[in-house]
């Protein structure tokens, strides 16, 4: 059995199987490596979801730990990745049913204590970091009025760029049905973001024309 | 549009399609203005989404992890003790039902300190004698009789009948005589229990003012109440 899980990738770097294997047998420090590997993702792809930073975070963390406390339930038919951002997805699904739940004005609230930050290396002006944040809002506005299933796959395809065989993994589906669940998100976001689009050009008219 | 067209479309728009198929479907793109106008605005979405910038940076920390799973890791082990003291304490009140329903089933009176003991081997079921037995009382009761007397018809072949002292017990509490550990005058002498002693030479029937019997027994200190 252990003979069978690759120790090593073409770099050198111990693979996951290995590294899981090595936490079913008590080594926590294993799991912290795997925990350094690929925090970043989940994370970013749980940002893109809930879209505030310390609830990403958080929900991030709590990914990790289930992962932890589930690992004896992992099939090593599947990649961890996958499974990681599975449980992530799950943990999204739940805390955005539940703010949907709270009222309206509570929302307002939320929204409007959102930080939205800027590209670290990029150096725009100040008039181009505006519009980038005014149309990085719009987008993600729309995005957030998508339903679950629809945000899921565009944040795993053109935010995060996952290839089309892992965002199957995901939804448990294949190729050709990841990629039509796509197409359907992307169908239904331009549906939102065109009036906003709209919107936002009517408004950025009348601000020049006063 | 047909659907098919527009998947390209958007597959297009999106960077996902490249070679010959592209390229022609540029070329019909170019010719037909309803084509142009949807493949810009998936061209302008994909822009759109590609210009949201990456998400803050997070401030993780191994250590941070270490301490969620150690709570998680604590309650778990808090949540199986309790789960144990509830199976444990389950288990005990089963057990106590359970002699509960031994103890109601297997005693058909209360008992008295009086009460006779017998003998436990070669005895018939008392369903057998015991009716009889609680008729006669009755019955004699009924009679008005001043000193009641107690006849057993239907003796247990191995205790035929009591002592006078047992006897008067029995006529005190005549219910089936109990299977509890016989005492230590039993257990010395179980030879009084199996065959009728009249009293002995040492003994003397008193009849009391309230129409019971005593014996008294010489050289001893001890007197059986009965009647």
């Amino acid at each position: 059995m252990d003979a069978a899980i690759p120790k090593q990738d073409a770099m050198g770097a111990t693979t996951d199987e290995a590294l899981i294997q090595a936490v079913r047998e008590g080594d926590f420090q294993a799991y912290e490596v795997l925990y350094e590997r690929h925090r970043l993702a989940v994370y970013r792809f749980i940002y893109q979801m809930v879209q505030r930073q310390e609830e990403a975070e958080d929900i991030t963390q709590e990914a990790f730990v289930r992962a932890f406390t589930n690992l004896h339930k992992f099939q090593a038919k599947a990649r961890f990745s996958t499974w990681i951002t599975r449980i992530a997805l799950n943990l999204c699904t739940d805390r955005i049913r539940m703010s949907q739940r709270r009222s309206n004005l509570e929302q307002k609230e939320a929204q409007g204590g959102l930080e939205w930050m800027t590209m670290a290396n990029a150096a725009p002006s100040p008039v181009e970091k505006i519009e980038q944040e005014r149309r990085a809002k719009i987008v993600r506005d729309a995005i957030a009025q998508l339903p679950e299933h629809h945000r899921t796959a565009i944040v795993m395809r053109d935010l995060e760029g996952k290839d089309y065989e892992e965002i199957g993994e995901v939804f448990g589906c294949s190729n050709g049905g990841a990629k039509l669940r796509v197409l359907r998100a992307r169908r239904a976001l331009r549906k939102i973001l065109e009036p906003l689009l709209e919107e936002g050009m009517a408004n950025e008219v009348s601000n020049d024309e006063a | 549009m047909k659907r098919k067209l527009e998947e390209q479309i958007i597959a297009l728009a999106y960077g996902e399609l490249e070679g010959a198929e592209a390229e022609s479907l540029l070329e019909q793109i170019s010719q037909d203005p309803e084509l142009r106008r949807e493949y810009e605005a998936y061209r302008k979405q994909a822009e759109l989404l590609n210009a949201v910038p990456p998400p803050p940076a997070p401030s993780f920390s191994s250590e941070r992890l270490r301490d969620a799973v150690f709570q998680q890791t604590i309650r778990k082990q808090r949540a199986l003790p309790a789960l144990g003291v509830i199976g444990a304490v389950a288990a005990g009140l089963l057990t106590l039902v359970v002699v509960q329903q031994i103890a109601t089933s297997t005693r058909s009176a209360p008992i008295a300190d009086e009460t006779p003991v017998v003998a436990l081997q070669d005895l018939p079921a008392p369903h057998e004698w015991v009716p009889s037995l609680i008729e006669d009382i009755q019955g004699s009761v009924g009679s008005g009789t001043a000193e009641p007397t107690v006849k057993v018809d239907v003796a247990p072949p191995v205790a035929k009948q009591p002592a006078p002292a047992q006897r008067a017990n029995k006529k005190r509490t005549p219910a089936a005589p109990t299977r509890s550990a016989p005492s230590n005058e039993s257990a010395a002498a179980p030879d009084s229990l199996n065959e009728p002693s009249p009293p002995a030479e040492d003994e003397t029937v008193v009849i009391l003012e309230d129409g019971g019997k005593a014996i008294e027994m010489e050289g001893t200190e001890g007197v059986a109440f009965g009647g």
